[in-house]
């Protein structure tokens, strides 16, 4: 039961979509206590993964002996023999590190509020639970995955339920909204399946590549001697074709040495496009996948259309999960696999992340609609995850996790807000409303809490992430990029507090009035379903605001193991590409 | 360097008093909550008495540490990797123990006082909440020894002062008077940032203690140069310098005590504070920087302050001017006279505001409602006050900088300062400029009084109304009392007296010099002081003789409207942004609609496609296959056996062959 934990987490969700289905469609009650049910015991899970971390090291790891992971779980799923081409591998194999701790956790936090926000919904809820439990599966096991094929696989699954969930249970332009996510995510994707592709044809399973060649008798027996040995053997072409086992395990990727010699993105011999490495396009490629996902501007557009259709609970997820599946995807493949890349590119990111801070924020500015103000905000919070990858240091990368974890539970928070409004009058635009605070004083501190939290006040879990994010771009400041880069990012500081601030005066403060078309009766304050869902949230932005180690501590080990590589691996490899490529 | 004290189990004293008021500050805010909050004193009662632990506490802490020692303790607060990366630290030294000292004091003044001023109001669980919050953000970055640490504090006076300036939030004013204090504030803390990141970059510590170990001598000018500019927006924008001042005017809708805690004697000289910790930073070209920035600051505002009838108004633009004076001594090679004007003014400032709360707490009974209860047009009778008017006549007095006042030690020990800077750099204007401001500052002062207290027409007809409580006296009295020579040392003309020496103890170290004297300076000021006051006094009379008919005069209106300051920033700043961001959202609907567009050209390709596959591909196998079926019959003939059929074929097979050779 314990080794499996991972699993569980990741299946017990999609058994209760099946079971969701067996369940009678009349009973609501029914379906929504067994999907509170389902997503409250992911989160027990989910707790006691975190909490019981350190008591449980994983063991077995041949792949890579200096990264940490807590959990580990490999079986083989698809073995085939291809001739000439080699053998095709690919295995089941999840994985808990400090890269995906958080997010696990996140998503278990997300995905249970989200169900108590659906409480409202109606319509064909049975459907509608079996997508949104297909959903928070993929949505696991996409964090979860260290295989890369089954990492992509899931990264598709999840457009199927978010495609629906959009365009059947949401807002007037649902169907445009939702066909805009879902081809914009399926071109993202597209780039990564090229480089999943390449890296296939490039990598090779040091492991079952010591079974194939008679090394050792079975999988267990294999040691960190035999891996060496089949390290030799490749850089010298000792090995045949047909025993090579090409492979999508992503620690494998990470290693360079399970890269054949003269393959595509291997670093010694590999190919040489017009004084390009395909090592570097294929980071590009990989990189561009994922701020699509992310979003990065100008890739970003989908992310108003798709918050302001969805319905509430789905907006829950979108900004609190999805969003943080094309960071975490960010730090786990690119930044591990071609860590050379962010070494070369880390201006042009910097750049990229300093324009979606100010960009967005601008956008936020002059949004009437609460909705889409939000989804701007949240483009401009990816703005931080942009540079604090950027800044490649300890600091820059865990303000880039913690700003994933922080803007997770905020947003949450903060589209949980713009649906208390909705649900009673079905208005979001900011213009309808004034002296709100003096009707519904409660939802008034819980929107200051978020609000502020969400414009990085200290002593909220968003300060802890911008102030990281800043003090790692102003460490690498003269040497990656120049010093007005993070000055000009001191400026999304001023916007946000502005965008927020200006929305609360004009709503919030002031004598009391709404729009006279309004039901003005209907502005009650908070119900009990509602404190259920804002109240933990609020508690959560705050415990990690003031105790922010409880998080960093999750992170740290993996962190330190990625800037490792980066600097190390990334500088050996960049020297190897450069003298490849005559300059 | 100070003597390093080592006392363990010292520190909870400090924590203590941040611990207790954060539950004084929860304890309020839940109270605020039931909406029905307990309408008995003793609820108000028992915040005053924990203000007053507070004052306790922090002078048990002044009197245990020994004069000239420091203290320091340290918690992890952010860390990894078995290191930490940030610390929640104190450092108990002689400038954050007299700051702790003055501000648990005023705000045990401004808590009592309140007692009686905010007794109408519904919403006081909120209102004493904030207080108590305020009291443990500002000891917050007092007793704090860790420059990131004084930056989440210094957000957390913000949020504060922001909470307490929209107190009213029904008035739209209000609400935006907080909104502006607050943007304004967070750009300047954005500079604030970058002095934090520069300082990371670098030394790789925000501890005040391993900075000062470490010591500046070997740092490039690159790197001290941003820092510095990066601290001095900081502290530009909480102490309202120029040209960030124009926050603090609007930041008078709050009320009254409010005013007098955080914008005038607390919260507003943070930003003094925060240069003095970090002083040794500073660079030289930072520091003649300030001298500049504080003589501009100083004139703008006490010019500003002649004109306004709104009595908080007034009061809120000397604090300016008076924060440009402070900022004036800290560019100085004394900088402790700069807190030694913060110390001073802290006293007569708050006793200022709280008797101006006082009296609009009065007008608001004694008017008509429809009659500004600020305006001191309408304030008559106050005169037969007596108590009222010798406090207000001695904090005044302390303000304009008369012998015998507290106030006149320290703005002479800055005045002494600027000449000895003035004398080393050999620009006089800043010099200038505050001989100036002086007999503004006189002007304004002695203006106000005259508008409040002389004796007007319609006196006549009222007798002495109203009545103060001892809530409001006890206050005011005792910050009076504190506006005295008596503050600073026995000897009425001694600047150099327990203050200053306990001061300059610590930021005065690497200059031992001396204050220079020179009796020219001390004699021009009060001659300045003597001269604005009588012109000051005598404009009030003539307004008041004249009905208060002003003269639209062009000097009259640039002091009105605060040097145009809040039209450009409407037109620039504000505008500047908005337009920007609806070019960004224009921007961004282009975006769109050409993504759209691609995404429409793809379909209309895929229908010319369909047709060209339906009409053009298909059709042509089609044709192809109606054709052959057609040649087929045709070519049936050729194996029919006709041999001259057969013939005329090979013809045109021949004639077809030799065409394409010649082609």
């Amino acid at each position: 039961m314990k080794e499996h934990i991972l699993s569980i987490i990741i299946f017990l969700p999609l058994i209760s979509a099946i079971l969701t289905l067996m369940l009678p469609s009349e009973n609501k009650m029914l379906l929504r206590r067994f999907a509170l049910f389902s997503t409250f015991f992911s989160l027990v899970l989910s707790l006691i993964l975190i909490f019981s971390l350190s008591k449980w090291p994983a063991d077995g790891l041949s792949y890579l002996p200096d990264w940490n992971f807590q959990r580990l779980e490999q079986h083989a799923w698809i073995l085939l023999d291809l001739g000439n081409f080699g053998k095709l591998s690919i295995t089941y194999l999840v994985g808990l590190d400090g890269l995906n701790a958080g997010m696990v956790l996140l998503s278990a936090i997300v995905l249970f509020i989200g169900v108590i926000a659906s409480w409202k919904i109606e319509k064909n809820l049975k459907g509608y639970f079996a997508l949104y439990f297909l959903l928070a599966g993929s949505i696991y096991g996409c964090f979860l995955s260290l295989d890369f094929f089954l990492f992509y696989l899931f990264f598709e699954f999840m457009l199927l339920p978010m495609y629906f969930l959009i365009g059947l249970w949401g807002g007037p332009r649902k169907e445009y909204a939702a066909i805009k996510f879902f081809l914009y995510t399926l071109s993202g994707s597209l780039f990564i399946l090229i480089v999943m592709i390449g890296l296939y044809l490039s990598v090779i399973d040091p492991v079952l590549t010591a079974v194939e060649i008679g090394l050792v008798p079975d999988v267990a027996n294999v040691n960190a001697e035999h891996i060496q040995q089949v390290h030799r053997q490749l850089s010298k072409g000792l090995i045949p074709k047909e025993k090579l086992v090409h492979t999508f395990n992503m620690l494998a990727m990470m290693d360079t040495k399970n890269f054949i010699p003269g393959s595509v993105l291997s670093i010694l011999g590999g190919a040489n496009w017009g004084g390009h490495s395909p090592r570097m396009i294929a980071f590009l490629l990989l990189f561009l996948g994922f701020i699509i996902k992310l979003p990065a501007v100008p890739f970003h557009t989908w992310l108003p259309d798709a918050h302001v259709e969805a319905p509430t609970p789905i907006s829950v997820v979108l900004a609190g999960i999805l969003l943080k599946v094309g960071a975490y995807g960010l730090l786990r493949i690119p930044l591990g696999i071609f860590p050379e890349g962010i070494q070369q590119f880390a201006f042009p990111i910097a750049i990229l992340g300093l324009i979606s801070l100010i960009y967005g924020s601008l956008n936020a500015l002059a949004m009437k609609d609460l909705k889409k103000l939000i989804a701007y905000s949240s483009v401009a919070h990816m703005g931080f995850v942009l540079l604090g990858i950027s800044a490649q240091n300890a600091e820059g990368l865990q303000g880039a996790i913690y700003m994933m974890f922080s803007h997770g539970l905020i947003s949450s928070m903060l589209f949980l807000i713009a649906g208390v409004l909705y649900d009673r009058t079905h208005d979001r635009m900011i213009a309808s409303y004034s002296g709100l605070s003096h009707r519904m004083p409660a939802f008034t501190i819980m929107v200051i809490i978020a609000f502020f939290a969400s414009f990085g006040m200290p002593g909220f879990a968003g300060f802890i992430a911008e102030i990281l994010v800043f003090l790692g771009i102003f460490t690498v400041a003269g040497e990656l990029y120049p010093l007005w880069l993070p000055i000009l990012c001191t400026l999304g500081l001023v916007l946000s507090a502005a965008y927020y601030l200006w929305t609360l005066q004009r709503m919030f403060f002031g004598t009391f009035w709404i729009k006279p078309e309004l039901a003005e009766a209907s502005l009650k304050d908070l119900t009990t379903r509602e404190y259920s869902m804002l109240l933990p949230l609020a508690i959560a932005i705050f415990i990690f605001g003031i105790f922010p180690n409880l998080f960093l501590e999750l992170s740290t080990e993996s962190v330190n193991n990625l800037v490792e590589i980066i600097q190390e691996q990334g500088g050996k490899n960049l020297a190897a590409i450069l003298k490849l490529l005559g300059r | 360097m100070l003597q390093e004290e080592i006392t363990t189990g010292f520190q909870f004293f400090p924590f203590g008093i941040l611990l207790l008021s954060v539950f004084a500050s929860a304890i309020y805010f839940i109270l605020s909550l039931t909406r029905a909050f307990p309408s008995g004193r003793s609820w108000i009662g028992l915040s005053v008495i924990l203000a007053g632990i507070n004052l306790l506490v922090a002078l048990i802490i002044f009197l245990y540490i020994p004069t000239g020692s420091s203290l320091s303790y340290q918690i992890p607060w952010i860390s990894w990797d078995g290191k930490s990366i940030l610390y929640f630290s104190l450092l108990l030294s002689p400038i954050s123990l007299l700051m702790g000292l003055v501000v648990t004091f005023i705000a045990f003044m401004v808590q009592i006082f309140s007692l009686s001023y905010m007794s109408e109001d519904r919403a006081k669980g909120r209102y004493f909440s904030f207080l108590h919050l305020f009291v443990v953000a500002m000891l917050g970055i007092v007793y704090s020894g860790n420059l990131l640490q004084i930056f989440v504090f210094w957000e957390l006076v913000g949020l504060c002062s922001f909470f307490l300036i929209g107190f009213w939030n029904e008035k739209e004013i209000a609400a935006k008077a907080a909104n502006k204090a607050f943007i304004v504030n967070r750009i300047a803390d954005a500079g604030f940032v970058l002095g934090l990141g520069m300082c990371w970059m670098h030394f790789g510590t925000f501890e005040i203690k391993a900075l000062q170990l470490t010591g500046i001598d070997l740092v490039p000018a690159s790197i001290l140069i941003p820092m510095g500019i990066g601290f001095l927006l900081g502290a530009m924008g909480k102490s309202a310098q120029f040209p960030f001042q124009i926050w603090l005017p609007d930041a008078m809708q709050g009320p009254s005590p409010v005013s007098a805690l955080i914008h005038a004697a607390t919260m507003v000289a943070a930003g003094i504070y925060l240069l003095a910790r970090i002083h040794f930073l500073l660079p030289l070209p930072i520091l003649d920087s300030m001298i500049w920035l504080g003589a501009v600051t100083a004139f703008m505002g006490a010019f500003a302050a002649w004109t306004s009838y709104d009595i908080k108004r007034v009061l809120a633009f000397s604090t300016i001017s008076q924060l440009g004076f402070m900022l004036i001594g800290m560019g100085t090679s004394f900088p402790a006279s700069g807190m030694f004007h913060l110390i001073t003014h802290a006293f007569f400032k708050a006793g200022l505001f709280l008797i101006a709360g006082a009296i609009i707490h009065h007008f608001h009974h004694v008017l008509s409602h429809d009659k500004d209860a600020q305006d001191m047009r309408n304030m008559y009778g106050l005169s037969s006050h007596k108590w009222l008017m010798f406090s207000y006549l001695i904090c005044a007095a302390a303000l304009m900088g008369l012998p015998f006042f507290s106030g006149f030690l320290s703005k002479e020990s800055i005045l002494l300062a600027l000449w000895d800077w003035s004398h080393k750099s050999n620009s006089w204007l800043p010099l200038a400029l505050a001989f100036f401001t002086v007999a503004i500052t006189a002007f304004y002062m002695s203006r106000q009084a005259a508008l409040l207290f002389a004796s007007r027409p319609e006196q006549g007809q009222h007798a002495k109304t109203g009545h103060f409580g001892w809530q409001m006296m006890l206050p005011i009295l005792l910050l009076a009392g504190l506006s005295l020579f008596t503050l600073v040392s026995w000897q009425p003309l001694l600047i150099e007296a327990w203050l200053w020496t306990n001061l300059s103890l610590e930021i005065s170290l690497a200059r031992v010099n001396p204050l220079p004297h020179h009796v020219g300076i001390t004699f021009t000021s009060i001659g300045m002081v003597i001269l604005g006051a009588l012109f000051g006094y005598r404009k009030g009379l003539k307004e008041i003789n004249t009905q208060f008919q002003q003269k639209n005069h062009w000097l009259f209106r640039l002091a009105d409207q605060n040097w145009m300051m809040d039209r450009l920033h409407e037109k620039f700043t504000i505008k500047g942004i908005l337009k920007s961001s609806k070019s960004t959202a224009a921007i961004d609907k282009g975006i769109d609609q050409g993504l759209i567009a691609l995404v429409k050209t793809g379909v209309v390709i895929g229908h010319i496609s369909a047709w060209w596959d339906f009409r053009v591909i298909d059709g042509t196998v089609n044709t192809l296959a109606i054709a052959s079926k057609w040649l087929g019959q045709k070519l049936k003939g050729i194996q029919s056996g006709n041999i001259l059929a057969q013939l005329r074929w090979l013809w045109v097979f021949l004639l077809g062959l030799l065409l394409l050779v010649i082609w």
